[in-house]
């Protein structure tokens, strides 16, 4: 099946990016791999009708639209619930610090995850996918300007979350 | 611009998705205010924190096999996928059920005419009265043929060194026949035509006492020949003579 190695050629590359995602978005190795296999799949499934140029970008609306189905059967948690529109970042004035790259990394992880999805989601395209507003617009299925807020929210709500972190430890550059 | 306005586009501004208007007016407000600048900057500097340190995960090692196991389970149950589309089940059975209708009828149509056509070929040598016509010229035993039959059969040559003997008449399915006889050395070729009259013979070929025998249909005629020749070449002879009919009629 010649359709079926040229599947294997256009998508299995871009692993590494389909795994990295769902990861971000899921939060557990295990039900990322999950999401994955799934995503590869549905893809497959959809090849024939595949006409774009872009197969990562492709596979990996594919890989986001899998992991929200996968999160709404599992939804056991207020995370896709409209996150409050007006938060704003309360400015936390912190001392310079010590804190090691490695305590700075647990913490950006840890506050990562208490983003809603939909905020970690247009911060893992936009920061390392390079993916455009349009791009997101297009793949999410909303309004450039909701991108736009959207990204803008996710990360001073960001910083929000790092700054709960004891005074001290967030480095001085991140007030 | 004021600064809830300004505040609102910094990150576009640093992404460099503003719109050419909109950075034009942000960038006359920041000009004139510091806060809003020092804004840009902890902003600036937060996005170059996140970029640097925020997770990347690669995917684990054997994941790749596991898609790729899954893919395979995939390629196979596609077909099996068929009977999951209740239309495209229905298709399906209504192809094999012409499929089946098909092989019940028709070949034995075909297998039929052929036993009869090689019974007429050996019967046709035993009593040495192969031609009614002996000529070599289509031109000559073409007319032989006027008011013996209800229709003017295509008279051709096959080239490849094949001589015409000439021409006879003979009877296929209870009806009068156009039969006419090609010589090479010891290679004999017999070919019986008539009219389809709507019900064109499939093209399919037989051993059948030793003889080989070829069925098919062009403009209208069925044609059906027999050889004492092998398979392979009654199929070149066959080609010569479908490309001549086409050519004659």
């Amino acid at each position: 099946m010649g359709n079926a190695s040229r599947f294997e050629e256009l998508f299995l590359p871009h692993l590494d990016a389909a795994y990295n995602l769902a990861r971000w978005l899921v939060s557990g190795d295990q039900d990322a791999q999950d999401i994955v296999q799934e995503a590869y799949v549905r893809a497959f499934k959809g090849f024939p009708g595949f006409r774009g140029d872009n197969p990562r970008a492709w596979l990996l609306t594919i890989v986001r639209n899998t992991a929200y189905t996968w999160i709404k059967r599992h939804a056991t948690d207020d995370k896709l619930i409209p996150f409050d529109e007006e938060s704003h970042v309360v400015p936390v004035e912190t001392g310079p610090s010590e804190v090691s790259q490695e305590k700075r990394r647990e913490q950006l992880e840890e506050a990562l995850t208490r983003l809603p999805t939909e905020f970690r989601e247009v911060l893992v395209l936009f920061e390392f996918e390079g993916w455009s507003y349009k791009a997101m617009a297009d793949a999410l299925q909303v309004p450039l300007g909701t991108i736009m807020s959207r990204l803008s929210r996710a990360r001073r709500r960001l910083q929000q979350e790092l700054a709960q972190f004891q005074p001290g430890e967030i480095d001085d550059e991140l007030r | 611009m004021s600064c809830d306005e300004a505040d609102r586009f910094l990150d576009a501004y640093l992404d460099g998705e503003l719109e050419a208007a909109k950075r034009a007016e942000l960038e006359e407000h920041l000009a004139g205010c510091a806060v809003c600048q020092e804004k840009l900057r902890r902003l600036s500097q937060f996005r170059s924190f996140l970029t640097a340190n925020a997770p990347h995960y690669p995917a684990p090692p054997g994941l790749k096999n596991k898609v790729i196991a899954k893919l395979e389970v995939q390629k196979k149950s596609n077909i099996i996928a068929l009977t999951r589309q209740p239309w495209l089940y229905a298709a399906a059975l209504a192809i094999i059920g012409l499929a089946v209708a098909w092989l019940a009828s028709s070949p034995n149509q075909e297998k039929q005419i052929a036993d009869q056509a090689v019974a007429n070929f050996r019967r046709a040598a035993l009593l040495e009265r192969v031609c009614d016509v002996v000529s070599p010229d289509p031109a000559v035993v073409k007319p032989w043929f006027n008011g013996k039959l209800d229709f003017t059969p295509p008279v051709v040559l096959p080239g490849l060194n094949f001589q015409m003997r000439g021409g006879r008449l003979d009877v296929l399915e209870n009806r009068k026949v156009a039969a006419f006889t090609y010589k090479r050395d010891k290679d004999l070729v017999t070919v019986f035509v008539w009219p389809d009259a709507g019900k064109p013979l499939q093209e399919k070929s037989w051993i059948i006492s030793g003889n080989s025998v070829c069925s098919w249909h062009a403009k209208d005629f069925n044609f059906v020949a027999v050889s004492n020749m092998d398979e392979r070449g009654l199929d070149e002879v066959i080609d010569h003579l479908r490309d001549a009919v086409t050519k004659e009629l």
